[in-house]
């Protein structure tokens, strides 16, 4: 059994929840049409498919929103992850819709319509139409033609063969060869045989049917959207200073921060896009030391690195974007409120400060790994993976990334040999004698032998 | 505050050095100290240990003097509370040397450019998460930064350790000593402490180094 949740107004409620109840909104496609109206517009008589000039003629007040895909992606995530409280089987379909199985929930939250209901309370900001069927396909097709209907499989055949064809969401030009051919209702279409439509209507349509009647099987994918935040800004100045770019990207931060913070994640990377007036743009990248959620570390970020940024012309609008995101856990609280390690956060802003002014690889974490080369067990690293380190007795403090030929006359030996002979994978085998030497001025160097007896200084006893 | 000023070593007393302290007093200006981790260089030591709220500096000529290896136990130590700052040492380091009691996570190293040197020191410093901070120098900074230095672990209680090739007179470190390999014996260290509020009596200490007794054997199979 299938639910499928059909969102008219996705864009607008998901995106311009605000504006939504206080000016008329209308939103365009890419051939300037207008594709959806909210409520005030509509009152105007701004209609879907009309064109912008008649539209503005009609509201000379109204807002107009460009339809751009890749906004929906933070609220599909929202849908998705509220959706997956009814069932475990989501799927998005295009834009606006969801397929939710609901076969194997229906024991504990009830029949199709308990269900419908309980949606309409987790997407209270959204205008829903929803319908059932024992098909995914057929389900879709009753909620995008706007038909509430929740039906079981005896009465699938009754229930679409009464539905009139002009009714349903088919595309016109199958409406209009179904018109020519006179075929009046689904019931009338469905008798037909497949081949038939097929040939006399479309090869699309004949597939579609064969699903949305059960002949043919068709399950929608389970499918989670990736976390996206993107934002775009466009100026009402043109903004020449960088500097003054703070201003606007400081209510997108803000903005980021809200979103970071509702999602319970912390953000790794942001891109920030600067569109110049004519041609080009400029981009910065900000990654901060640690995931953070926090505007104010952003910020900190973004003003060091604006610094640095050269603008070729001046600036008409900023987007703001990122995929980058890592769960964070709450600290654990002590009964007054630490979180043991009180100085994270100060560690977190001078990591932040080293980054931004010294540059990635300028600071690190030491972190040990198991290798026969003792120039390649500690490797710096931003953040640590695995604690703990073997040690050994004797190791020097410091070991150089290249060894150095040196005499062995000039040193008197201390401790040695240590052998070392592994690396036989590799196309320069780790296969040596370490000893602990001493200087006639009193140093210790970790000297060691190859199988050629030549003597190389490997490190410091500091 | 007279007790406060003589725990943290601002007011010089040399009623009170070297052996001659009393027991109560004793305990009190240990406390005051970074435990050096060597009973013998604590007792030197005016505080009872590293000064936590200045600069020491260490001279040494070369690398290989055993410098880290005397610091370890007080690193270890602070790295319990904060962060510790290793900025800008000569080579890599091999965690296998350091001591399991150092707190891995807490051990942060800095390789500013040459340009960006005093910066960064400013910002550990001023960071308010360091205890300790190791700083490989060539030289001195000059006496104006290393003021500000100084100022700033003052202010924000850190522990800092300028280890250098030689020697600077005029310098507002708290404490200067230096390093030298003991003649008589190739497993110890000599500490002279040269500069030192409150440092009194003798200033030489033999540090126990390494455990390498063990000459190498005379025949064995070569590679």
């Amino acid at each position: 059994m299938w639910l499928y949740v059909y969102f008219p107004h996705l864009f607008l409620e998901g995106l311009h929840r605000e504006s939504i109840m206080q000016q008329p909104l209308a939103l365009l496609d890419a051939r300037q049409q207008v594709m959806d109206v909210n409520t005030l517009a509509a009152e105007l008589g701004v209609e879907v498919g009309m064109s912008l000039p008649t539209a503005l003629c009609l509201a000379n007040e109204l807002q107009l929103v460009s339809f751009d895909a890749s906004q929906l992606q933070p609220v599909h995530f929202t849908l998705h992850r509220r959706a997956q409280n009814f069932s475990a089987w989501v799927a998005l379909d295009g834009e606006q819709g969801l397929y939710l199985e609901i076969g194997s929930m229906q024991r504990l939250l009830g029949d199709a319509q308990k269900i419908a209901a309980q949606l309409r309370l987790a997407f209270p900001e959204f205008t829903l139409v929803t319908a059932a069927a024992p098909f995914a396909r057929c389900a879709r097709l009753l909620a995008r033609s706007n038909i509430e209907g929740y039906l079981s499989r005896a009465q699938l055949k009754t229930f679409l063969g009464a539905l009139a064809v002009q009714d349903l969401a088919f595309n016109e030009k199958h409406l209009s060869r179904l018109s020519r051919l006179g075929i009046q209702s689904l019931g009338q279409l469905l008798r037909l045989k497949s081949n038939d439509i097929a040939y006399r209507i479309g090869a699309d349509l004949a597939k579609e049917l064969d699903y949305v009647s059960g002949r043919s099987q068709w399950l929608p994918t389970k499918q989670a959207p990736a976390l996206v935040f993107q934002q775009r800004l466009e100026l009402l100045a043109e903004v020449e200073n960088a500097h003054f770019l703070v201003f606007p990207l400081s209510r997108m931060m803000k903005q980021l921060e809200a979103f970071l913070i509702e999602h319970c994640v912390g953000c790794k990377k942001i891109q920030l896009r600067f569109d110049y007036r004519d041609d080009g743009y400029a981009s910065l990248d900000l990654v901060p030391a640690k995931a953070t959620a926090r505007a104010d570390e952003w910020l900190f970020l973004l003003k060091n690195k604006l610094e640095q940024l050269q603008l070729e012309q001046p600036v008409v609008q900023l987007a703001l974007y990122s995929k980058w995101f890592k769960p964070v856990t709450k600290a654990v609280l002590d009964l007054f409120g630490n979180s043991g390690h009180g100085n994270d956060e100060q560690r977190a802003a001078l990591e932040n400060s080293l980054l931004s002014r010294l540059g990635e690889g300028s600071y690190g974490y030491l972190q040990y790994q198991e290798s026969p080369w003792p120039e390649r067990r500690t490797e710096s690293v931003r953040e640590l993976n695995q604690s703990g380190w073997q040690t050994q007795q004797h190791a020097p403090v410091f070991v150089l990334a290249q060894a150095v030929p040196v005499s062995r006359d000039a040193y008197q030996l201390l401790h040695g040999p240590e052998r070392i002979a592994s690396g036989w994978w590799a196309a320069q085998p780790c296969v040596r004698d370490y000893y602990v030497a001493q200087t006639p001025q009193g140093q210790l160097h970790w000297l060691y032998r190859d199988a050629q007896q030549q003597w190389f200084l490997h490190g410091y006893f500091s | 505050m007279l007790d406060e000023m003589l725990k943290t070593g601002r007011v010089w007393c040399g009623q009170h050095s070297g052996g001659q302290r009393s027991g109560g007093q004793h305990a009190s200006e240990q406390a005051a100290g970074l435990p050096s981790g060597f009973a013998e260089l604590d007792q030197r030591l005016p505080q009872g240990g590293w000064p936590r709220d200045g600069v020491t500096e260490v001279l040494c000529q070369a690398p290989g003097m055993g410098e880290f290896s005397l610091l370890q136990p007080a690193l270890a130590q602070a790295s319990q509370s904060g962060c510790v700052a290793l900025v800008c040492p000569p080579f890599a380091l091999h965690l296998p040397a350091l001591t399991q009691d150092i707190r891995q996570e807490n051990l942060l190293v800095i390789q500013p450019t040459a340009q960006h040197r005093q910066w960064a020191l400013e910002q550990v410093l001023s960071s308010g998460c360091c205890s300790a901070l190791v700083f490989w120098a060539q030289h001195a900074p000059e006496f104006s930064v290393y003021r500000r230095l100084q100022i700033l672990c003052l202010q924000h209680q850190v522990a800092a350790f300028f280890l250098l090739r030689e020697e600077k007179a005029n310098t507002p470190c708290r404490l200067r000593l230096q390093l030298t390999s003991a003649e008589s014996k190739a497993s110890a260290l000599t500490l002279r402490l040269l500069k030192g509020q409150g440092i009194w009596g003798q200033r030489q200490v033999l540090l126990p180094r390494g455990p390498f007794a063990a000459q190498p054997p005379l025949r064995y199979p070569l590679l």
